[in-house]
């Protein structure tokens, strides 16, 4: 076996091994409750639990010299279906931080390789065109950050596959060891050996095109998705900066109508609807975030689709040189019979004796049986993997069709209301002024005196 | 295109040369587009142009100012602007004129006008030099701008009962340039003299004015100060929402490609983008329409604000002489006093002569014709100070309605213009989320449920 090899090229020909998804835990279960469990799994976790992640808390680890600060969020979990017993209780409520979810993301990225992971919300705010809170410790960003997590673990609960692991299910309930099961399950070499093999550039020769098609539309959409979201960033800032200019029209009018006589009155209540039109942007702007975050998970969506497919290209790869190695073993095979020993032969001119060439023949006869064996199954599970990301990816697809449709509508409907409130500012405004000139027709002037 | 005969002609008469004037057809640059813009509407002027017979101006004297003309000679290059006038006034020939004029010419007329009514308020004209940065960045929109403010200067002299009437404002309406060559040359020795001594008066200074003209004085300033903030708002809102429909129409072809490679969110995401642009178009009306509406109207009455701090100035003048009069009457008298007593007056040529009898009654006799002669000034310039004040109190109650009826008409436009946008991006939008094709068939069937 080539193990040594190939681990230093950070690519084995061991597979990692697919979780098979029972998802049962570890705790006394009441008798018959497995049978119940295995009907409940046609649906996913959310048909029959109910998830939220409802508080954040400031919270701090105290040491010998250093005070770390974090921030812990509260999960909340109730069994809505009253005769499924596969839960630890029926409602629950543990802590978790944000490094744990983490974890979670990396170990079901890693079991569950075919499926399109659901993404995490930003550890801080990476992109630099947005100007909103990035401090980890921000009141705002904290709470965008909750709302993100629970989308998180909604997403999961709503996976057929997903939300059965074991694991997830002890992330939401259990407290117990969670760190120690998890790292058990070996997942962060995996991980390790999956970023080497990234980094190594993995030519295939016969890939199915399909999942060619499917990175060049991952990397379209979050392409078009990072634009969307730099341009509407920029666009927010102006938009902001205007309505702000606004305010400074209220003040200007308002210290304006202390020194006119006829006119002071309209003056003072139309800077008065400026004020309004100027304070009213900013709970326009907190619901737009809402928004944006929902396609801001779709960009990172669209990079969890990138890397099905890079699994794909890599599992292939490993087949290619498998298929590569068998025959490298057959041309081996050959010189073996002849008795050419390639280097024995080149520098002594000598020929192995019979015994020796049948031993030889023997050993990689032996190669080429374990070889064939494991092209066999790499195969088998390659297909298998062909067919559960394809199916997956559909998933992804629809679920992203409703998602983005839904975003979208609530984003213009959130426009038509600004457009709403401005109309009735801006009449109100408008009616201010019409009152200006609310005097009687003038009194003609006195008598000029011509200029001497 | 005549060449320039120029070769012994003197400064003064280069209007009497015939310059060639350019084809600006073939010059892309920025006279074209003026000439093809718009006619700037005012409040006194409500038709858009001759052709339109606008039943509603009933004025005996209506001006128009445009058609700028770039005029190249070997000396310089200057602009000017036409002048077209119509009228019923019996002191003119014809009852249609029109003339070219470029900018010092308009300075000329102002200033015959101030040295003709110096206490009246003169309508400003646009400044030499631009002061805000905006306008120098297209010598279009400078051009653009001071035709608009030039256009209003015309008007306000033609609508003014005292400054219409003048001579100069009708030669400058009708002369033809070699007639009006002369007659500007004639007046400028005089202008010199005249502006020399009102300055040197308004330097004295005045001892206290009386409550109304004060109250005129510092209305006039804070006035200024308060139009002038509302001018760096608006262009920081220009510059603001140039740079939000930038970002707009980034968004346009973003949305487009996107919906390129999504089949089923096609028509939705074509729908936004086409919402995206209409609002960038509506924007980008909005913005073009500001100069004209908001930004060249302040700018008028920040001048204006200037215009009558000048007229108070010289109307401080009067008051100054009348005050340096009465001083000197008073230092007179006294010095009679003294005289009187038979006392030599302090003076230096009564150091070497002595106080005779005979020298004294000479003194006091001199004494006593100017005292004489100095209160006949007194008088004169009392009524001169009466007319001064009572001119530029009623010019005050003229142009306070005349600037109510503005103000408000400024203001207004500027809520209408807004209303506009609001109403047609608001109509737009909800046509787009209204359309059945744009939302999910399951939304549909929901709908078609909740119906039911």
């Amino acid at each position: 076996m080539d193990d040594h090899d190939a681990e230093e090229n950070g690519i084995s020909n061991n597979l990692p091994p697919e979780a098979n998804g029972t998802g049962a835990l570890e705790t006394p279960q009441p008798p018959g409750a497995d049978a119940a469990e295995k009907d409940f799994k046609k649906e996913p976790l959310c048909t029959v639990m109910e998830i939220s992640v409802s508080e954040s808390e400031r919270r701090y680890n105290g040491s010998m010299n250093l005070t770390e600060y974090y921030t812990a969020y509260l999960i909340e979990t109730r069994v809505t279906e009253p005769t499924f017993g596969g839960a630890l209780s029926r409602q629950g409520a543990l802590w978790r931080r944000y490094s744990e979810f983490e974890t979670l993301a990396g170990y079901l990225g890693e079991a569950y390789p075919y499926v399109v992971t659901p993404p995490l919300p930003e550890k801080r705010a990476s992109h630099v065109w947005q100007k909103l809170a990035t401090d980890p410790f921000d009141s705002e960003f904290i709470d965008r950050r909750r709302v993100g997590l629970e989308s998180f673990l909604l997403r999961v609960a709503s996976h057929p596959i997903l939300s059965w692991d074991s694991i997830f299910l002890r992330f939401i309930q259990d407290e117990r060891d969670w760190k120690e099961i998890v790292t058990g399950t070996g997942y962060l070499e995996k991980v390790e050996r999956q970023l080497k093999s990234l980094n190594a550039t993995i030519r295939v020769k016969k890939g199915d095109s399909r999942f060619d098609e499917l990175l060049t539309y991952g990397r379209e959409l979050e392409t078009h998705l990072s634009s969307v979201l730099r341009s509407r960033a920029r666009l927010t800032d102006a938009t902001y900066a205007v309505r702000r200019q606004h305010a400074s029209y209220g003040r200007v009018l308002s210290q304006w109508s202390a020194v006119e006589t006829q006119m002071g009155d309209g003056l003072q209540r139309a800077g008065h609807y400026m004020d309004a039109h100027a304070a009213s942007i900013d709970t326009f702007v907190e619901e737009e975030e809402v928004y944006i975050d929902q396609l801001k998970e779709y960009m990172y969506y669209a990079a969890a689709l990138q890397a099905v497919c890079h699994k794909y290209t890599m599992r292939q790869y490993q087949l290619e040189r498998l298929d590569d190695t068998l025959s490298q073993l057959s041309q081996r095979r050959e010189n073996a019979l002849q008795g050419k020993p390639s280097l024995m032969w080149r520098l002594l001119g000598s020929v192995d004796t019979d015994e020796v060439r049948e031993m030889k023949v023997a050993d990689i006869d032996q190669q080429v049986t374990d070889t064939e064996q494991q092209i066999r199954q790499h195969t088998e599970q390659l297909s298998e993997f062909v067919e559960k990301a394809l199916e997956d990816v559909q998933r992804f697809h629809s679920r992203k069709v409703k998602d983005l449709r839904e975003t979208i509508v609530n984003y213009m409907k959130l426009q038509i209301r600004i457009c709403k409130k401005g109309l009735q500012t801006w009449r109100h405004f408008r009616d201010c002024v019409d009152s200006l000139e609310g005097q009687p027709p003038p009194v003609p002037p006195p008598q000029e005196i011509g200029s001497p | 295109m005549a060449s320039p005969t120029m070769a012994t002609l003197d400064v003064t008469q280069e209007a009497a040369v015939k310059p060639s004037v350019l084809n600006l057809a073939d010059e892309s640059s920025m006279i074209d587009e003026v000439n093809n813009s718009q006619y700037i509407a005012t409040p006194s002027v409500a038709s858009v142009s001759w052709d339109d017979l606008d039943p509603t101006d009933t004025r005996d004297l209506q001006i128009k100012v445009d058609d700028p003309q770039k005029h190249v000679t070997s000396m310089e290059t200057y602009i000017t602007f036409r002048i077209s006038t119509k009228t019923s006034r019996a002191e003119f020939d014809d009852s249609e004129y029109s003339v070219r004029r470029r900018y010092n010419e308009f300075l000329w007329l102002r200033a015959r006008l101030t040295e003709a009514y110096p206490t009246h308020i003169v309508p400003p004209l646009p400044e030499k030099h631009s002061l805000l940065g905006q306008l120098d960045r297209y010598q279009r929109d400078f051009i653009r701008s001071r035709m608009a403010l030039l256009h209003r200067f015309m008007n306000r002299v033609a609508d003014h009962p005292v400054l219409s009437c003048n001579d100069s404002f009708k030669l400058f309406l009708v002369s033809k340039p070699s007639e009006f060559a002369v007659h500007r040359s004639r007046g400028r020795s005089v202008l010199n003299r005249v502006s020399e001594s009102l300055h040197g008066l308004t330097t004295a200074g005045v001892q206290s004015r009386s409550p109304e003209i004060q109250r005129v004085l510092d209305y006039a300033e804070k006035l200024s100060d308060k139009l002038t903030a509302l001018e760096k708002a608006s262009s920081r809102i220009h510059k603001d929402k140039t740079v939000m429909i930038g970002e707009m129409q980034r968004l346009h072809p973003t949305l487009t490609l996107m919906s390129a490679s999504e089949p089923e969110l096609g028509p939705l995401l074509r729908a936004a983008a086409g919402a995206v642009s209409r609002c960038a178009a509506a924007e980008q009306a909005v913005t073009d329409a500001q100069p004209a509406q908001l930004e060249q109207p302040l700018r008028e009455y920040v001048l204006y604000a200037e215009a009558i701090r000048e007229a108070l100035g010289r109307r401080d003048a009067v008051q100054a002489q009348f005050e340096a009069t009465a001083a000197e009457i008073q230092r007179k008298e006294a010095e009679r006093a003294q005289v009187n007593a038979g006392h030599a007056p302090s003076g230096l040529s009564w150091v070497f002569s002595r106080a005779t009898p005979e020298a004294l009654k000479a003194e006091e006799e001199k004494l006593g014709k100017q005292l004489h002669q100095l209160k006949v000034d007194l008088e004169s310039l009392n009524d001169r100070l009466e007319c001064a004040n009572s001119n530029l109190l009623a010019d005050m109650e003229r142009w306070e309605k005349l600037k109510v009826r503005d103000i408000s008409q400024l203001l207004g436009a500027m809520g209408d213009s807004q209303i506009n946008f609001y109403e047609e991006l608001g109509a737009g939008l909800a046509i787009t989320a209204g359309r059945r094709s744009l939302r999910g068939s399951s939304e549909q069937r929901e709908e078609r449920q909740s119906l039911l």
